[in-house]
């Protein structure tokens, strides 16, 4: 994934944050340990946004830990000790990784190619150890859907949602592995509003260079010529569109995320997860369409 | 929209009486708190509101604003929108039509078909109506904002615009107050206490002794 999920740290407490570290931590020794530590380099925020929900989801009891670690040898940091959530995670991880990597060898030609036919036999290695702690299939099931998602973007769908939808179902599929009943519908539908806001962050971000590139992108193509303002960027009919978009797609990530209270209560990872939900996400798309320097400068104001 | 009459369960010719005893009975018996928590909470509603809209219909055919009983759904769309004063073509106002009764799959079909050319801005409004609906907010919001461009006086499609964007404003609201009363409770306690003790000596008592 792409790292659009993260939270908006201005607006977290100091030790939610801390906390949030520290999953982040705990999430690459364990991928370390589940994986192999190559395999830690794929480690994105998008990853500690699934673990934090799938300890709320489970009730996981957490625990933490003040270490050193290579990435960070001169200060301690903390970090959360082991957990199944964190291995599942860090397995979940190894798989889209290789997916992504699958879906690029297949797509990609010429140049651009070597990078994934370089990496493939690293993401085999690591999907077969990730894979034990999965359920069959895992691997093959989210191949389908970028497969499926690879057909749309073939055929020039040219419904920014019926793309975004089908990543959606992808990590709704990836998000409920393994739980059952209220449990699985929540996290599918958490996993649904996610995967299809990613998409649609990747979209708004690369529209430009896809433009130029003569690839696919599901915002240009339903907007045509109206995508762009006279200078060539993405036109602020696009950007306000997409920014008043957002938030009301998000309603249904809002309506899990108060079942999961309901169910759940109080858990020590939940005000991460509403943080990421009600302000990061939001705030990552402003950043997208309007640049750093508008965010910073509201920040002040 | 089906035959009102058929809903309430009452003949055309029924008196006015008869049809208010009618509605009334159906939505003592429908009326959502009755389901509520229940699984049947939705359906309940469904009915409710299908009643509703009967009942409104059948008022409205009585009282001669709404055309004659053949064409029910005809007339309720024209009262819905009577602002409506494009001249589009008569597809559009079965569009409408479909929508207002809740057939969106209808008028998809229909302006799905609709040809490239006669798609201005009030085909883009209504496949931004329909999109919603569906739950594709994206796609709607382009339409919409796309026809508030293409006829930019348009006060229809720039209510449409103006309700979406306060929609979009109220996401996490009661996420951000309860985070923003929080911040400033103990300032708010404080000033709160320093104005009654103020205000008690003022009238010559005192609330806190030491100032």
């Amino acid at each position: 994934m792409f790292g659009y999920v993260k939270p908006y740290v201005p607006e977290m407490k100091v030790s939610h944050y801390e906390k949030y570290r520290a999953v982040y931590c705990g999430l690459c020794r364990s991928m370390g340990k589940v994986t192999g530590q190559l395999s830690r380099l794929t480690l994105s925020y998008d990853f500690v946004f699934l673990a934090a929900v799938r300890m709320v989801l489970c009730g996981t009891d957490v625990e933490f830990e003040s270490m050193r670690c290579f990435a960070h040898p001169l200060k301690k940091r903390l970090v959360m000790k082991d957990n199944d959530a964190l291995d599942f995670t860090a397995a979940i991880a190894a798989t889209l990784a290789w997916a992504k990597n699958k879906d690029d060898l297949a797509d990609e030609s010429g140049a651009s190619k070597i990078k994934p036919i370089l990496v493939s036999p690293l993401a085999e290695h690591i999907n077969r150890r990730g894979g034990c702690a999965l359920p069959e299939n895992t691997a093959e099931n989210t191949l389908a859907f970028l497969a499926r998602l690879t057909e749309l973007e073939k055929s020039k769908c040219s419904s920014s949602d019926e793309a975004a939808s089908v990543f959606g179902e992808a990590l709704g599929y990836v998000f409920s592995i393994g739980l059952e009943g209220e449990r699985a519908e929540i996290a599918r539908s958490i996993g649904y509003s996610v995967g299809k806001f990613i998409y649609m962050c990747d979209a708004a971000d690369d529209m430009e260079s896809d433009i130029k590139k003569n690839r696919y992108n599901p915002i240009y193509i339903g907007w045509g010529e109206l995508a762009l303002a006279e200078d060539g960027k993405m036109s602020s009919l696009v950007k306000e569109s997409v920014m008043t978009a957002v938030p009301i797609e998000l309603e249904s990530l809002d309506d899990a995320i108060v079942q999961l209270e309901e169910l759940e209560g109080e858990h020590i990872m939940l005000p991460i997860v509403k943080n990421i939900v009600y302000l990061g996400l939001p705030n990552t798309m402003r950043r997208i369409l309007y640049g750093a320097e508008q965010d910073e400068k509201e920040e002040i104001l | 929209m089906r035959d009102p009459y058929q809903i309430l369960g009452v003949s055309r010719d029924a008196s006015d009486d008869e049809i208010k005893k009618a509605y009334r009975a159906l939505a003592r018996k429908y009326h959502p708190d009755n389901f509520a928590g229940s699984a049947q909470a939705a359906s309940s509603e469904e009915k409710m509101k299908e009643i509703n809209e009967a009942y409104d219909l059948i008022q409205k055919i009585r009282s001669g604003k709404a055309s004659s009983n053949q064409s029910f759904g005809g007339g309720y769309g024209q009262s819905t929108y009577s602002s409506y004063t494009n001249s589009g073509t008569t597809s559009f106002y079965e569009v409408r039509r479909l929508i207002a009764e809740g057939h969106y799959s209808e008028a998809e079909l229909i302006i799905d078909s609709t040809p490239a050319s006669d798609r201005g801005a009030e085909w883009n409004y209504l496949k931004g109506c329909l999109l919603t609906q569906r739950g594709f907010y994206y796609d709607a919001m382009r339409y919409i904002e796309i026809a508030c461009y293409l006829d930019p006086a348009n006060p229809e499609y720039r209510d449409a615009k103006a309700r979406m964007r306060s929609r979009s404003q109220s996401y996490g609201g009661s996420y951000r107050r309860v985070n923003q009363t929080n911040d400033c409770d103990l300032c708010g306690t404080c000033s709160t206490l320093i104005c009654c003790d103020t205000c008690c000596e003022c009238c010559g008592g005192d609330m806190i002794i030491c100032c």
